[in-house]
């Protein structure tokens, strides 16, 4: 089950979210004996070539390649197999390779970002992301610039902010009132920590009981990098495959919480009939048929949303690319909007109000890194620019921008700063003692969290 | 495994965007129109096309004028020139720039490539 998985390309098989230690070593004692025909093959036939040097070019033998290509396929398979369980587990453990050749990473203890923990006089802390969430995140994956940070460190931890305490704040009223609500877009400048932000507030939401959709990389959703097709009924476009695996992830890290949750009714999509199954159950037709896969996730979300048990959280990082052109194309040649498209406008629709979750909170966060998929109508929307009057602003985009609220982010205070620049220190990427370069980088960066970051670890 | 398409061999691994401009008479553009005609995103390969798709796009292809009906098309343009015997087929005959550029100096790509429609004509 678990080599299927993996050659087909989808995420691996987290079957059970408990995180794997010795990956490897369990595939390899399960096929004892192809390594063993493998390797003294290819010892024995080096050491004949070594005693036959003397003549100007070494022949390779022949044979042995049609014996490595007779068992062949499975053989293939399973050296794939186990070096993507190797790299998988070596990922996880540290951040990595060639381990060997650097100083094994600093031990810091730090404790776990549980729900409490977002009081006023814990602003300034840095807390990792406890062990039972690591394996959820991992299913859907951090976003970019963060988890290159997580790899370094080869732990993941944020540091508690002023801001995060007024997020979770809002999450936690969020969780008695429906999500039309509870619209939220965390702006603000270049490097400033929205991502990191809707980190905490999915890790708040995933060490509670609420059922967590978050994307982290919104951008790939609509930059042309996935399978799409024009449905002539409602003459929008589908992308089977991006649904499908959004599905696989929905499931696999809500398993438990969906279980309980039964259909209310029946529905049929193309040639599925579903009358008494729970909501699991759904998702499962959706993964196994990506056609249907686009229905599903609309019926899914209706259901979900209908339910009084578990509160919703729908986060999405790079909001921003679902509210301007995308890099796909009409048949006609002309550029699509990305609410042309069913799985972004199904999102959109939860964000501009005109479908919501009973319990729960709808929160995007805009990202900048990206420039041809800057909103300008979102921004406008949001109070962060002006509109211009010499270029019109496109109004099936703006429709979708109706009663969001803005959640500004500043940078870091003097504390957080100080808090931040200690854990460096600990973690060993500050090349000089502390004392003598806090001042002149909090003060070169103006409190920005990447631009310190940086200034921190290679020099301003 | 290279497709096979009206004659001309699509290497697997290419984008199909750029593996259609393998065709004479097919340019970025033109391949852009046709991916976008039949819904196939910017980073689709031609070993990702189904049998239908494949189908439909070598329907499509054979619809426009190129490879051999372009070349043919294009010789006929320039025969015409030569036949009713104007400057213009003068100068595709002796290998001349036809456009009216300097030969003193620099007439390079024209007495690369302006006789081969005429060549071919001649044997």
């Amino acid at each position: 089950m678990l080599s299927l998985h993996l050659y087909t390309k989808i995420i691996p098989g987290v079957n059970s979210i408990i995180p794997r230690t010795s990956i490897g070593q369990s595939f390899l004692t399960r096929h004892p004996i192809q390594n063993a025909i493998q390797s003294p093959l290819i010892s024995s036939s080096l050491i004949i070539q070594q005693k036959r040097t003397g003549t100007a070019k070494p022949k390779y033998k022949t044979p042995k390649e049609k014996q490595v290509k007779t068992l062949g396929f499975k053989q293939k398979k399973t050296k794939k197999e186990s070096s993507r369980d190797v790299e998988i587990a070596s990922t996880s453990s540290s951040g990595r390779g060639g381990e060997e050749f650097y100083k094994p990473a600093p031990d810091v203890i730090l404790n776990d970002m549980f729900p409490e923990v977002f009081t006023n006089e814990n602003v300034g802390k840095i807390y990792q992301i406890p062990k039972e969430v690591i394996p959820k995140f991992k299913v859907f994956k951090f976003p970019m610039s963060l988890s290159k940070e997580f790899e370094l460190f080869h732990n993941s931890s944020l540091v508690v902010r002023q801001s995060s305490v007024e997020l979770i704040k809002l999450l936690e009223e969020a969780s008695t009132l429906p999500s039309t609500k509870n619209r939220h877009i965390i702006s603000g400048p270049l490097g400033i920590g929205k991502s990191a932000l809707l980190m905490q507030a999915v890790n708040y939401a995933m060490c509670k009981p609420w059922i967590v959709i978050y994307i982290p990389h919104a951008v790939q959703y609509v930059n042309s990098t996935s399978p799409y097709m024009k449905v002539e009924s409602t003459g929008e476009f589908i992308q089977p495959t991006l649904t499908m695996s959004l599905l696989q992830q929905i499931k696999l890290v809500n398993e438990p919480y969906l279980r309980n949750i039964n259909l209310r009714r029946g529905h049929q999509i193309h040639r599925h009939v579903i009358k008494d199954k729970n909501t699991s159950q759904l998702l499962e037709i959706g993964i196994n048929d990506p056609h249907s896969a686009q229905e599903v996730f609309e019926i899914f979300l209706e259901e979900i949303g209908n339910n009084q048990e578990y509160p919703v959280l729908l986060a999405v990082d790079e909001i921003n690319a679902f509210y301007t052109d995308s890099k796909y194309f009409d048949v006609d040649d002309t550029l699509l909007e990305a609410n042309r498209l069913s799985l972004p406008r199904t999102i959109l629709e939860y964000f501009s109000g005109k479908k919501d979750f009973t319990y729960g909170a709808v929160i995007g966060a805009l990202s900048q890194t990206f420039k041809p998929f800057i909103s300008k109508p979102l921004e406008i929307a949001l109070g962060l620019t002006e509109a211009s009057p010499w270029k019109p602003v496109s109004r099936t985009i703006l429709q979708y921008t109706t009663g969001l609220q803005n959640f500004d982010v500043k940078g870091y205070s003097k504390d957080e700063a100080k808090a931040v620049i200690d854990y460096y220190y600990e973690m060993s990427i500050l090349p000089q003692p502390k004392e003598q370069l806090f001042v002149k980088h909090f003060l070169a960066t103006n409190g920005n969290p990447r631009k310190f970051y940086l200034a921190c670890w290679k020099g301003l | 495994m290279p497709v096979l398409l009206l004659g001309v061999s699509l290497p697997d691994k290419k984008l199909v965007r750029i593996a259609l401009t393998y065709f004479y008479g097919i340019g970025h553009k033109t391949a852009q129109k046709l991916c976008s005609k039949f819904s196939i995103h910017d980073t689709c390969k031609i070993s990702d096309l189904t049998e239908s798709q494949l189908n439909a796009i070598s329907l499509e292809l054979n619809n426009m004028t190129i490879e051999s009906d372009l070349r043919r098309q294009v010789r006929n343009n320039i025969l015409h020139h030569r036949a009713i015997g104007n400057y213009k087929g003068k100068r595709h005959a002796m290998g001349y720039p036809v456009r009216g550029q300097r030969t003193s100096t620099n007439a390079k790509t024209a007495r690369k490539l302006n006789g081969k429609w005429l060549k071919s004509f001649t044997t």
